[in-house]
């Protein structure tokens, strides 16, 4: 298969006064078209530090990653819906496009579309504070969507929601990134929401963060994640993996 | 509306009510005091003056037309001080955030100067400057710039990390964070910071006036002390008073358009 992402031997350590701590260390992993992998580790492991790197916000101390695409687009998504209050809903969905020079009419109406198909369509000239937290949360994937990404990371995206927006926002999510067919590289510590919404579960270790284990997730009955959540392999997986997290409270 | 809800405002509305009366009641009470007490002679009139005096002088004032140029000099060289302390201070601020080598470079010497009391400079800008109205405008820059700088920069370091992190994955320049993000951000800061500013480069502009001035309301007030007419002194405190009260009103009136979304 022609996988969309390649990272190879990816390492990152950070110096600092006292030494040199490692971050991340030999990290190889190839993401397929469409599929979504959820990362989970313990807090304080590399794991947003790894999605900082793909997002080239950071750079990685060695190691490398491909995109295969002719011009790689990624989008990235944050633990905050991060929109901007003084601008309107749709000021906020073209944001990126702005930014990128990329707001032609053609790019403009696909924006206004993606918020129409996600029933943001009559909230487009309102802002922020008056939506509700899901809603947000929603325009602030529009607004990734927007550059049209080869490749999606969302970095905790339901972590700052309380937990029933979550449940249904991450609904929300997964339907949305399914619909589009993007191949999604998700950060989570919630083991329940990493099998419930992807292809493939892949357990980090303790800093520095390495590849533990990898889960193909195939649940009985696949549908969205809130009903994944019943199908009868989702008990023995969640033990697997909270095992191999090896948490010591 | 329910009737608690009624009655809940009507309370709120009363306790407003109360609140400005006893304030409008002791500003009176003060002025009533003043004047009894200068009258029966407790208090010396040629020291003290008195409210009956302040309005003689103040009548008189009018009456010749001088009044009205000694506000107008405090306003303009006020006004003018504001306005180029708040744009040199964006400025600046700007140029701080861009740069922040710069800024570990000048952080020691901004801490000094805020902390030098500046009037001290004030014989020295004369000496430099010349005894005129520019002299009163770099006093209150002196004053005023600082803390703008100050105030601003610290608004621009507060910028919200995820925000940054989000302009910095669309790959944005750092012309675009600063125009994008950066100052709409730390417009309310930036705002309120106008009001201590106003207040700041008042005090620049009476000390300024202290120091070298023919005309202005310092000048006043200075000049009524050196002819011991303590009257006029009196009534060039309180015309002070309005204008500070007023500019400084316009400027919380002005933030409060501005903040509104």
């Amino acid at each position: 298969m022609n996988n969309i992402l390649e990272i190879s031997h990816l390492s990152k350590n950070y110096i600092t006064e006292t030494g040199s701590i490692s971050a991340i260390k030999d990290i190889t992993l190839s993401i397929h078209p469409g599929e979504i992998v959820t990362l989970v580790g313990t807090s304080g492991c590399g794991k947003s530090t790894l999605l900082s790197i793909l997002a080239g916000i950071e750079n990685a101390t060695d190691g490398f990653y491909t995109i295969k695409s002719e011009n790689p687009v990624i989008g990235y998504m944050l633990q905050t819906d991060s929109l901007f209050p003084w601008l309107t809903i749709y000021e906020n969905a073209i944001l990126g496009l702005k930014i990128q020079k990329k707001d032609t009419k053609e790019n403009k109406e696909y924006v206004r579309n993606l918020l129409k198909t996600y029933k943001l369509g009559e909230f487009e000239s309102k802002y922020p504070h008056e939506l509700s937290g899901g809603m947000k949360q929603r325009v602030a994937l529009i607004r990734t969507l927007a550059l049209k990404p080869d490749i999606l990371l969302l970095d905790e995206p339901f972590s700052a929601l309380d937990y029933q927006s979550r449940l249904a926002v991450s609904d929300d999510v997964y339907q949305i990134i399914r619909k589009e067919g993007i191949a999604a590289i998700m950060v989570s510590h919630d083991i329940a929401e990493a099998i419930s919404m992807s292809d493939r579960v892949v357990v980090l270790s303790k800093r520095p963060c390495t590849v533990k284990k990898i889960y193909p997730i195939h649940l009985t009955n696949a549908s969205t994640p809130i009903e994944n959540r019943k199908a009868p392999e989702f008990a023995s997986l969640y033990n697997q993996i909270w095992k191999d997290l090896d948490i010591n409270v | 509306m329910c009737k608690t809800t009624k009655e809940l405002l009507r309370m709120k509305r009363r306790e407003k009510i109360i609140v400005h009366s006893i304030q409008i009641l002791i500003v009176v009470l003060f002025f009533i005091a003043w004047e009894v007490l200068a009258d029966k002679k407790i208090i010396s009139s040629f020291l003290f003056s008195s409210p009956s005096k302040v309005w003689e002088t103040l009548t008189m004032l009018v009456s010749t037309g001088e009044i009205w140029r000694h506000i107008w000099t405090t306003l303009y060289e006020t006004l003018l001080s504001f306005a180029i302390g708040i744009s040199a201070g964006f400025v600046i601020a700007i140029l701080l955030y861009e740069f922040p080598i710069l800024s570990k470079i000048v952080d020691p010497f901004l801490t000094m100067l805020n902390s030098l009391p500046k009037v001290a400079l004030g014989p020295m800008i004369i000496i430099w400057v010349g005894a005129n109205m520019s002299s009163i405008i770099v006093m209150a820059l002196l004053i005023n710039l600082i803390i703008s700088i100050m105030n601003i920069y610290n608004g621009f370091l507060g910028t919200d990390k995820n925000k940054l992190k989000l302009l910095a994955s669309f790959g944005a320049t750092k012309k675009q964070i600063l125009w994008y993000l950066v100052i709409p951000e730390s417009k309310r800061t930036i705002l309120s910071s106008l009001k201590i500013n106003i207040s700041m480069t008042l005090i620049g502009v009476i000390m300024g006036e202290f120091l070298v001035s023919k005309q202005g309301i310092g000048y006043l007030i200075i000049y009524g002390t050196q002819v011991f007419n303590l009257s006029l002194v009196m009534t060039g405190i309180l015309l002070l008073i309005i204008i500070s009260f007023v500019l400084y009103q316009a400027i919380a009136f002005v933030e409060k358009k501005l903040t509104k979304i």
